[in-house]
């Protein structure tokens, strides 16, 4: 090379960066989200669109430029990748993702759609399966392998850990959260059983030269929800809770959907194990949206709908041409989602639902839910 | 004899020892029990006598076709996967690496949920993953892959002939769960493995060292 005249070796070194500025676009090019197969499903009052990946929506997710990624490797912005989601939070304008496979729970910001590792600190989530928010600027996540609730800030910050009392629930492992009305429900896989924590805020005003109020979290486990002669709990993976105060929980074990009274009443039970079309066989969470209830079902591979009154309505799978549906589905996430960053307010998303799927090749598919359900909810008892 | 020769010779026997293979050719009710008693004790032994749910159901969904599952369709036996139901899609993409229905019944639950996740884990690496070791990202599996058509005709695998022939399931040519677990625990080792892991001989089935 050192023999060959100068200009020769400048001719080589400027094709070599072509060659290299081409490969990077080439790449750039291939890594554009691209449009996503769609499906509508309708029956009844319900009809739901399948609009296609999450992150095809967001303005310049995962838009690290590729010839920048092959050159410096990849950056904090816009590269945070999901790799197998499972539950899901929205806090703001974050949705919140519990991803195994880091471990760890990434944020999106759906106006920017920048992403990237939430957590703050040394501390990490080990096996975090579900997630919900308090709306009062608590997270909790459920994380199967450290065996408790951690409780965060909004910006990712470790508060505190929930555990129950060692004596009363010696194999404790949350795998499901719901929220409502002050109470925190937790799925428990381990004792069989469903846990109830009532978090009482309380203010107080620390001594600063301009008093703020600041919110603690002080709660106590209450008595949990255990198996009944009406209605077994084996492994509580999905809770719900309805308009009116009542908890959906979906067990993912016996493949059912039972009702239960705030207080842990039997009401019945909307889906049995069975592989007819409204039937389930690994039902995972479960999310309640304009009077809709939709189960994730990843033996089925599909997500079953069912009206507040327990009658089943569709079921949303994959299609033969077209729309390939999922492979293991397990997180729900009802939510309207904020307007990226200049849209018109017109373009509203209106009631979507999130679904995650762990190992397929689109990790939250979006749907869009139009129509209401009926507001009863005398539920159906299956034969 | 002195003491330590018997009991060497004792312990050696006891460790030379294998529990007697599976009839392969024995009717299907007697199938089904002896399933029925590997499960039963076991992790997966989901079963209530105060319901009557039975042993089989967590995994078992009833209602389905009581028809065993065929490789080649014939003409009069078309050929199906038992652990599907109608119009579910299909996990099998040629060329890809792509959990087969067989590991989905597993991965229903054991994806950290009801049970230990197999997703974020790797049976070789688990106690770095738990320690927090920052593991290199970009794959799913970071241990043994499932999903995988088995290596054939390479000079660091044995046959499928012969891993087959060892008790290794290979469920349309692939590797997959069941492939180094028996979730019936027929063998009864420990861990539900088809094949005894004593001295890593559960890897050299398949892996020539």
């Amino acid at each position: 090379m050192s023999d060959l005249p100068h200009q020769v070796r400048m001719c080589f070194a400027a094709l070599l960066g072509v060659l290299v500025l081409i490969a990077g676009c080439a790449q750039h090019e291939a890594m554009k989200p691209t449009r996503q197969e769609t499906a509508v499903f309708a029956a009844g009052a319900l009809r739901v669109e399948v609009a296609g990946a999450l992150t095809a929506m967001l303005p310049h997710y995962d838009a690290t430029p590729a010839l920048q990624a092959f050159l410096y490797g990849p950056s904090d912005y816009g590269k945070t990748a999901l790799r197998n989601p499972q539950g899901m939070c929205l806090v703001g304008q974050r949705l919140l993702v519990g991803d195994q496979n880091y471990p760890a729970i990434v944020a999106i910001d759906l106006t920017t759609g920048r992403s990237w590792l939430w957590e703050k600190g040394d501390a990490r989530c080990r096996c975090p399966v579900a997630l919900v928010t308090d709306g009062l600027g608590k997270v909790y996540v459920a994380d199967t392998t450290l065996r408790a609730v951690l409780v965060y800030d909004v910006n990712g910050q470790l508060l505190n850990t929930l555990q129950p009392d060692a004596a009363s629930a010696p194999q404790f492992r949350p795998a499901a959260l719901a929220w409502h009305d002050g109470v925190l429900y937790v799925g428990n896989v381990g004792d069989r059983r469903i846990e109830r924590y009532a978090r009482v805020p309380t203010l107080e005003t620390p001594a600063q030269p301009h008093p703020r109020a600041a919110t603690i979290d002080v709660g106590s486990w209450m008595a949990p929800i255990t198996n009944n002669d009406t209605a077994r709990i084996v492994a509580p993976c999905g809770l719900a809770v309805l308009p009116d105060g009542e908890l959906l929980v979906a067990d993912a074990v016996l493949g059912t959907l039972n009702r239960f009274s705030p207080t842990g009443w039997a009401l019945g039970t909307i889906a049995r194990s069975s592989r007819g079309e409204d039937g389930l066989i690994r039902p995972k969470q479960v999310a309640v949206c304009q009077g809709w209830i939709f189960v994730a079902d990843a033996g089925r591979q599909s997500v079953q709908v069912y009206g507040l009154n327990g009658q089943w309505q569709m079921e949303i799978t994959g299609q033969a041409r077209g729309w390939a549906g999922w492979t293991l589905p397990a997180g729900l996430l009802a939510c309207e989602l904020p307007q990226p960053a200049g849209e018109p307010s017109a373009t509203s998303t209106g009631p979507v639902l999130l679904v995650s799927d762990g190992l397929g090749p689109v990790s939250i598919t979006m749907l869009r839910i139009r129509g209401s359900g009926s507001a009863t909810q005398e539920a159906r008892h299956a034969p | 004899m002195k003491w330590w020769a018997l009991f060497t010779l004792t312990g050696a026997v006891a460790l030379l020892a294998e529990p007697p293979a599976m009839n392969q050719s024995m009717d299907l009710p007697d199938l089904a029990a002896r399933m029925h008693r590997g499960v039963t004790g076991t992790a997966h032994d989901f079963s209530d006598p105060r319901t009557g749910a039975g042993v089989c159901n967590a995994c078992h969904v009833p209602h389905m076709q009581a028809i065993r599952p065929t490789t080649q369709p014939t003409a009069t036996q078309p050929s199906f996967e038992a652990y599907r139901v109608p119009g579910q899609r299909r996990v099998f993409e040629p060329g890809r690496f792509s959990p087969g229905p067989t590991s989905l019944v597993c991965l229903g639950c054991h994806d950290g949920t009801v049970a230990m996740s197999t997703l974020n884990s790797s049976h070789a690496l688990l106690a770095g993953v738990r320690e927090g070791f920052d593991l290199p990202g970009g794959f799913v599996w970071r241990d043994h892959p499932i999903g995988i058509p088995y290596v054939a005709n390479h000079r660091e695998f044995r046959s499928e002939s012969y891993v087959l022939a060892k008790g290794i399931k290979l469920p349309q040519g692939r590797l997959e769960c069941i492939s180094c677990h028996d979730p019936h625990n027929q063998a009864g080792f420990a861990h539900l493995l088809s094949v005894s892991n004593r001295r890593s001989a559960l890897c050299l089935t398949c892996h020539i060292k």
